[in-house]
């Protein structure tokens, strides 16, 4: 009897819900977000095509080796950024009701995989030898312990809920738009601006500043592996977005094929719109200032809901 | 090049390292080399490198007829073009004791400050941009564009504006344009309070630059700052109303001055400034449509041989001096030019110095620097030797065998 | 996080766009006084030369030949200043909207305006065009006084063909030197 599992596995990883598949939903998502983020600032935007093109003018061009940078985590760098979220991904529920590769504590290891994501950035900048890349790395990773512990945080609340670590059960509590967002809206929140940090949104992009230290880790990369960077960041808007509607707004809902997946799609849009407009109406701040801005507020907002969680099971709301 | 010029300078500590923000930098307009050296995120020491928009101008205008160099004098500067054309054009006009009528007068002012308004415009965006606030940057940018279509038709040109000649203006500017600029100046005054409500109030912007950058009254009178840098820190200079040219001793304004010295002053200052502007621009309007007369002066001017002359317009970014000799033909003895840029660039390290390197760019913006107008000369490393000297271009042009071409 | 205000001033601005779709689609309009590139009329234009004397870049320069003289403009230099415009005894040249100048052929770039050049009977030297002469007898013969008018269109027949040095030096021979008036 041949055992399919391992094809099955790899089917998932390269076609759906992995690399094909979120590569072109990551495409529609990403030049959502640049073609709004240009209409809302008075001009017109790219093209529907753009990002492909980019990342074929990216992939043509000849990559050049710092003489300064540690070549193996150069390189290994944005190889570690593509494949920890692709890795995520098969561990999501992408609109059905389980994940491809699920497994109990599978939320954990999605934490870890998308923190990966981001010490792979301060990884490049540091290894990159430029003074621009050493900022950045050293932003990033401020901007990660700020960031991390919140987002820890919140994300367990949909866990508590479900009384399980496991995504599909998390997603099987909200069937039938019993959302999560309703019951725990701080957390909610706080969720959503931690992942605002990872996609390097406004007010959240210190690590890029383009007007202060060129682009921060990324400045020394060129050809394709600054195309497989921007191949990552694309696929983050898809990964990070696909994460919050599993936590906090029901997945896929339990319907049937192909329901399921447009409701999925079209909730990860919303989160798209609502991330730009975040970008879009917000100045940068400093690195202390975010810093500050997590630990305080933010922090605070996860921990009401936590509290609140607690209170209520004690008393029987939920 | 650089490195040798990293290995010359003694670092602060060792520990220290040198964060280069440019000569090519996104967050620069034109070139220029800060070295800062940054603990972590804070600056202990700046140094500033200047040369690398050095063109030659005032060598070249010694070649070339009066008439011809106002071409020359224009391209100093894309944004303060118009501002360098009056200075060069007034100055000649005392060189030869030429009267320039009222109308001509009146149209450089209009000109004039309506290049202001772009000014301010532009860097109030750039500011934005270095902020972060990238949406701000081109909404502002989009108000601007009415300055400049405003001003296309008007001069045929929005940047170099070419209106300029020596004695009055080359166009008038007819009854339906000063109907089409009094109307499109209203609505540049509403867009215009609404982008200083949008940046004065909001809390991002003020908590990014509120307490930044400061530069105290007496050291902006010890190194000579000029214009809003100066005014922004208590100094109360303005050559518009100190020493009156073209229609300013006829039209009434405010002089704005804040003391804070920080950057949230500068940006105020240059903001009210602009609705300043927007007020001379209505009454230059305003006077035009009744004011006849030629706009050119018909005297044919004569310059004596050893005259010299001085003549000083208030820039967009402070006091720009033309000092012109002639030798009795119509080709300038000598030309040179003191931009407000060549001032306030060396008070930018004092600026700098105990802050963070997330605030270098805006604080850098924050004297709008134009580094067209500042570089005079260029210094010239031996990469091998390590050793410097600096030279004229012409120097280094003969030395290197280019013909020097006289047209 | 965002003021309300700021998306208010956001969402107003999707509405009007302030840029457009050029070169992928028409390009703004620009006003009549735009100086952009320039044309010489070949109708009025006499190859005098005088743009070629004001002209602030060298761009534009008058060329004399054996049969012919013309003015050559070459437009990479050309600055676009408009004083060739304003010192064109005939107003020739006009400063068009047209502002798209690049090409891959070099004819593109250069404009050369050639006419007839009159020679001088006597030497043989090129004097200036003859279009030059004809217009500058008829600008004389349209202002002068009517009284004296005969007499100079008797003399010009003599002199117009003659270079400045030849008219000189052969004066009193054709009686043509203006002491005759006095």
């Amino acid at each position: 009897m041949l055992d399919y599992t391992p094809l099955i596995v790899l089917a998932n990883f390269f076609l759906f819900p992995g690399f094909a598949f979120s590569f072109i939903v990551s495409w529609f998502f990403y030049w959502v977000f640049r073609k709004l983020r240009a209409r809302l600032q008075a001009r017109r935007g790219p093209p529907w095509y753009q990002p492909l093109i980019d990342l074929v003018k990216l992939f043509s061009k000849e990559t050049i080796l710092p003489i300064t940078a540690q070549k193996t985590y150069f390189i290994l760098a944005p190889l570690m950024a593509l494949a920890s979220l692709l890795l995520a991904l098969i561990l999501m529920p992408i609109g059905f009701t389980s994940a491809p590769a699920a497994f109990v504590g599978d939320l954990i290891v999605v934490i870890y995989l998308l923190l990966m994501f981001g010490v792979s950035t301060a990884l490049a900048g540091s290894a990159s030898g430029s003074p621009y890349g050493a900022i950045g790395a050293s932003r990033e990773l401020s901007l990660i312990i700020g960031y991390e512990a919140v987002f820890a945080a919140g994300a367990l609340v949909p866990a508590l809920a479900a009384k399980s670590l496991l995504l599909d059960n998390i997603v099987a509590l909200q069937a039938g738009g019993n959302w999560l967002l309703v019951r725990f809206p701080f957390a909610a929140v706080a969720v959503l601006l931690c992942i605002a940090a990872k996609l390097k949104v406004k007010p959240f992009d210190m690590p890029d500043a383009k007007q202060e230290i060129v682009a921060g880790p990324f400045t020394e990369y060129t050809g394709p592996l600054l195309g497989i960077w921007y191949l990552a960041k694309m696929l983050a808007w898809f990964v990070l977005s696909a994460l919050f509607v599993d936590l906090f707004l029901g997945g896929g809902d339990g319907l049937v094929f192909p329901l399921n997946l447009v409701s999925f799609l079209i909730k990860c849009f919303v989160v798209v719109v609502v991330m730009t407009i975040f970008e879009v109406a917000n100045a940068r701040y400093r690195i202390d200032q975010a810093f500050s801005r997590y630990l305080t507020v933010i922090f605070a907002l996860a921990l009401i809901d936590i509290i609140r969680f607690w209170v209520g099971s004690y008393l029987g709301w939920w | 090049m650089l490195g040798k010029i990293e290995d010359k300078a003694s670092a602060v500590e060792s520990k220290d390292i040198v964060v280069p923000i440019g000569p090519f930098h996104p967050a620069l307009i034109e070139p220029v080399y800060f070295r800062l050296w940054v603990q972590g995120e804070r600056i202990v020491n700046a140094d500033i490198k200047v040369g690398f928009c050095h063109r030659g101008i005032m060598r070249l205008m010694e070649d070339r007829s009066f008439q011809r160099n106002i071409y020359l004098a224009e391209r100093v500067c894309g944004i303060c073009s118009h501002s360098h054309s009056t200075a060069y054009c007034e100055t000649v006009e005392q060189l030869g004791d030429i009267e320039v009528p009222d109308r001509a007068r009146y149209i450089r002012t209009l000109v004039f400050e309506l290049e202001r308004i772009h000014s301010h415009l532009l860097w109030a965006g750039v500011g934005m941009d270095l902020i972060g606030f990238e949406t701000l940057f081109m909404l502002l940018w989009r108000d601007r564009e009415q300055v400049m279509d405003l001003i296309e038709a008007a001069t045929g040109n929005r940047v170099i504006k070419s209106i300029n000649t020596i004695g009055g203006v080359r166009r008038d500017i007819s009854k339906d344009m000063l109907g089409k600029i009094e109307d499109k100046l209203k609505v540049l005054e509403k867009a215009t309070l609404n982008a200083v409500e949008a940046v004065v109030g909001d809390p991002i912007i003020k908590a990014r630059v509120k307490g930044i950058g400061i530069l105290t009254t007496a050291d902006a009178k010890r190194m000579g700052a000029v214009g809003p840098t100066a005014r922004a820190s208590g100094v109360n200079i303005d050559v518009r109303r100190d020493d009156p040219y073209s229609a300013y001793n006829e039209v009434t304004f405010d002089v704005i001055t804040r003391s804070e010295g920080d950057l949230y002053a500068k940006v105020e200052v240059r903001l009210l400034e602009l609705l300043q502007s927007i007020s001379i621009c209505k009454q230059c309007v305003d006077k035009l449509k009744t004011l006849g007369g030629s706009i050119v002066a018909e005297t044919i001017p004569e310059f004596a041989p050893g005259e010299e002359a001085f003549g000083k317009v208030e820039a967009p970014r402070g006091e720009l001096m033309y000092y012109i000799v002639s030798n009795g033909t119509n080709i300038p003895e000598r030309v040179r030019m003191r931009t407000p840029s060549y001032v306030n660039n060396p008070t930018l390290p004092l600026q700098l110095i105990d802050e963070t390197i997330a605030d270098a760019p805006i604080i850098i913006a924050g004297i709008d620097p134009c580094l067209s107008c500042t570089d005079r000369m260029v210094e010239v490393i031996d990469a091998k030797s390590g050793k410097s000297e600096t030279n004229t271009l012409r120097e280094i042009a003969l030395r290197y065998g280019r013909k020097w071409r006289r047209t | 996080m965002p003021s309300v205000r700021a998306v208010k001033e956001v969402l107003k601005a999707a509405a009007n766009c302030a840029t457009i779709k050029y070169p992928y689609g028409p390009p703004a309009h620009l006003p009549e006084g735009f100086r952009g590139k320039l044309q010489i009329d070949p109708e009025k234009c006499v190859a005098c030369g005088a743009c070629a004397m004001v002209c602030a870049s060298g761009a534009m320069r008058r060329i004399e030949g054996d049969a012919k003289v013309g003015v050559k403009v070459e437009y990479p230099r050309c600055i676009f200043c408009g004083q060739c415009r304003d010192s064109c005894p005939t107003q020739a040249i006009t400063l068009t909207t047209e502002f798209a100048l690049t090409s891959d052929r070099l004819d593109d770039l250069v404009l050369l305006n050639e006419l007839e050049v009159a020679k001088c009977q006597i030497c043989g030297k090129p004097i200036a065009s003859k279009k030059q002469l004809e217009w500058g007898l008829r600008r004389v013969l349209d202002r002068i006084n009517p009284v004296v008018k005969q007499a100079v269109q008797q003399d010009a027949a003599k002199y117009l063909n003659l270079c400045i040095d030849c008219r000189r030096s052969n004066s009193l021979r054709l009686k043509i030197h203006t002491t005759k008036y006095v």
